[in-house]
């Protein structure tokens, strides 16, 4: 090991020439005249986020091109069809739909109780909302109600 | 010294000695070792900021271009290098003063006549600073094959002075 550090001393203490003054001008020009572009000089990591950047704004063009060569012939924009005004909402979601003529059907919780009384309180349920459905439809007579089933299903049976 | 490499100069003349050294290694000529060198350096100077290793890079540009120098190269025009060499003996010396002593001038011709592998790692590992890792990242060569290399070049300039009795 000491013979192998002593040779390695021995080695650096000889040193290389030194280049010819000439070929340091000779770099030194050609730098000056090449000298390093703009994205030469960026790192990797630069030009990654350069290049992901410029992908985005490429998908970004795209997407929008779509959605307006998309658009439906009617006059109303897209987002307009799809959006409910403000008494649209009101009507879905505050109120039940229900039309003039239309029957309501007991809710869940109404149907829930009746059975948790007996299974016979359901039929009762049942019975008595047909029974009101009846009256108003006898008042103001529709051809057929709003769930598809004409007026006389809710008569009773004699 | 600028270790990013922003002052091309710093790094030119901490390098330049042990680079074209090393370059004349390949090529055997001193004309073909300067354009190696020129070309190495100018296209190092422009990617090192790109490279994870600067220094190994820059042995590896100026070792692909003294390769390309001295690809397709005929007897003749070595010839004609080494005379054009010979125009020039303050410059065409490899070693930058005369040897002090016998040891060290039979050391010289030892290193003169390793084997190419053996002496391009070894003017890399003891002039050019590189670690063993940057050796095999410059001459594209695994690290255990350049440390083999380097083992053995040692051994045979220690053989080679043994045998003249000078070491």
């Amino acid at each position: 090991m000491d013979e192998h550090n002593g040779m390695e001393q021995r080695l650096r203490a000889m040193r290389p020439a030194k280049p010819d003054p000439a070929l340091r001008e000779r770099i030194a020009e050609s730098l000056a005249e090449e000298g390093p572009g703009p994205l030469s000089a960026w790192s990797l990591s630069h030009r990654y986020l350069v290049g992901l950047a410029a992908v985005a704004a490429v998908c970004f063009l795209v997407w929008g091109v779509s959605i307006l060569l998309s658009k439906p012939d009617s006059e109303i924009p897209m987002a307009e069809q799809n959006t409910p005004d403000e008494s649209t909402f009101d009507l879905v979601f505050v109120r039940p739909v229900l039309q003039d003529n239309e029957l309501p059907t007991p809710t869940l919780l109404a149907l829930n109780d009746a059975y948790r009384q007996s299974p016979q309180q359901v039929d009762v349920l049942l019975d008595r909302i047909g029974k009101q459905q009846l009256a108003r439809l006898s008042k103001d007579p529709a051809p057929t109600a709003g769930i598809g089933l004409s007026a006389d299903f809710y008569k009773e049976s004699p | 010294m600028d270790q990013t490499g922003t002052d091309w100069q710093a790094w030119y003349d901490r390098h330049a000695p042990a680079l074209l050294f090393y370059a004349r290694q390949i090529t055997g000529t001193l004309a073909q070792a300067e354009d190696a060198m020129h070309d190495g350096f100018v296209r190092y100077w422009k990617r090192r900021e790109q490279v994870d290793d600067p220094l190994a890079y820059l042995y590896r540009s100026v070792r692909s271009a003294a390769l390309d120098q001295r690809r397709g190269d005929t007897r003749r025009h070595q010839r004609v290098l080494r005379m054009a060499d010979a125009e020039r003996p303050d410059v065409a010396q490899p070693w930058h003063e005369v040897a002090r002593d016998e040891a060290e001038q039979q050391l010289r011709e030892a290193v003169a006549h390793l084997d190419g592998p053996q002496r391009e790692v070894l003017v890399m590992k003891i002039w050019g600073g590189l670690t063993f890792d940057q050796i095999a990242e410059a001459a594209e060569l695994p690290r255990s094959t350049a440390a083999a290399r380097y083992r053995a070049a040692m051994n045979v300039l220690r053989e080679s002075l043994q045998t003249k009795e000078l070491l």
